[in-house]
């Protein structure tokens, strides 16, 4: 009897303990891409913020890194050779931090986008992918660097590997924008399609004419397809990137231009639809 | 006396010959009566009132009244005022008005669209790393 109140307190304790380690595993997920329920929590909006936050990290890294440099260049001392390799050492990590949530932060954005195909997205998650692991990996390998020189090399070779890297970024945005106006597009198509339908049935009807409203719905069909061959044109523009490419971002930008044309050419068929409907809803 | 002076100041001074377009005008105008110098004034204001009239006129010649109504098939049709004129049977059909709502949606969904996702541009980091001047 004097026992009964000690086990059912040693059953109550190791059950707290099993559950205490339950809720401890699920919680070290980190940053994980993969589509388990842990990465679920780790949405756009925190990457993002993560990305901003090492980006202010690398900055003060790099203004520690720029001194460091100019007093060892000055001085040529063992100290000063010495801490320009640990400031070397801290910028080179921060930056390759900064890429890499930068990619986490582009990655979980395109997750969250609509109007990308499944194939356009799959491909741009492998390259992703690609270089998140290849700059973690050099990350990690930066602190095997035995000297100043060894970290020049390591540094070429984050410089090099960027030039790629723009890329498959530069790509992935515009997949994303695209995405956005390809979106739109379908939602035309389908108003455009409805109204088809009504004005074949009015007209079958007789009960009102529908030569107009049919200019109208021509009319948008028209912009409709001026759209669809800016979407083309933007594909087109970002498929043509080579790693050689000194400002990428200007052909990023024409891309970009060439979609707003597009967005354009939706807001003209919304008036040409605007137009149909009240033509619709008037008298003869 | 103040003749002689005269004379001989203009001899000491002469005045230049009046050749110039305005001087002309100046002396015939000092030449002039009251009668002709009113004529003129007269002349001038209905010559100023006729091309007056003329710049007025030539604004409603160019301008061509339509001669017959506008034909009803325009290549482009124009966009009409809201019309305030009775509404047709399908003013209130429930096919054109979920049509109407999803027109709506699209427009708004248009002009809340961000095309530039500037925030997600690549960054801009130095990658070069060198310790030579």
């Amino acid at each position: 009897m004097n026992r009964l109140p000690k086990i059912i307190g040693l059953i109550f304790f190791f059950y707290l303990i099993s559950q205490l380690s339950r809720g401890a595993g699920s919680g070290s997920a980190g940053l994980n891409y993969s589509t388990t329920a842990g990465a679920q929590e780790f949405n756009y909006a925190r990457a993002f913020n993560d990305y901003l936050y090492t980006l202010g990290k690398y900055r003060e890294a790099h203004r520690e890194y720029i001194v460091a440099r100019q007093a060892y260049l000055a001085y040529q001392t063992l100290t000063s050779k010495a801490t320009a390799q640990e400031k070397t050492l801290a910028m080179l990590r921060a930056r390759d931090e900064t890429v890499h949530t930068y990619l986490a932060a582009l990655r979980m954005r395109l997750a969250a986008s609509t109007g990308v195909t499944n194939y356009e997205q799959s491909i741009l998650y492998l390259r992703l992918d690609d270089e998140l692991s290849w700059y973690e990996k050099h990350k990690n390998n930066l602190p095997s660097a035995g000297s100043l020189e060894d970290l020049e090399k390591t540094a070429e070779e984050a410089q090099r590997r960027w030039l790629e890297t723009e890329i498959s970024a530069y790509k992935t945005l515009e997949v994303i924008l695209r995405g956005k106006e390809k979106a739109l597009l379908e939602q035309m198509s389908t108003i455009i399609e409805d109204l088809g339908n009504k004005l074949a049935q009015i007209r079958q009807k007789g009960d009102k004419k529908t030569t107009i409203s049919e200019r109208w719905l021509l009319e948008a069909e028209n912009r409709l397809t001026r759209s669809k061959e800016k979407q083309n044109e933007s594909l087109s523009l970002i498929q043509s990137f080579k790693s050689y490419d000194v400002d990428k971002s200007r052909k990023f930008f024409e891309a970009q231009f060439v979609l707003e044309e597009s967005h354009q050419y939706l807001k003209e068929a919304v008036s040409n639809l605007k137009e149909l409907i009240r033509e619709i809803k008037s008298a003869d | 006396m103040p003749t002689e002076t005269l004379t001989q100041i203009d001899q000491e001074f002469p005045v230049p010959p009046e050749n110039g377009f305005l001087s002309r005008w100046k002396t015939r105008w000092v030449r002039m009566t009251n009668k002709q110098k009113l004529a003129a004034i007269l002349t001038i204001l209905a010559l100023l009132g006729f091309v007056t009239w003329l710049l007025g006129l030539k604004d409603k010649l160019l301008v061509q009244p339509l001669t017959s109504p506008p034909p009803a098939l325009s290549p482009f049709p124009k966009p009409t005022e809201m019309q305030l004129g009775s509404p047709s049977p399908y003013a209130t059909d429930s096919g054109v008005l979920k049509i109407e709502e999803n027109l709506k949606s699209l427009e708004q969904n248009l002009q809340s669209t961000d095309l530039k996702e500037s925030s997600l541009m690549p960054p801009s980091l130095d990658w070069v790393v060198g310790f030579e001047e």
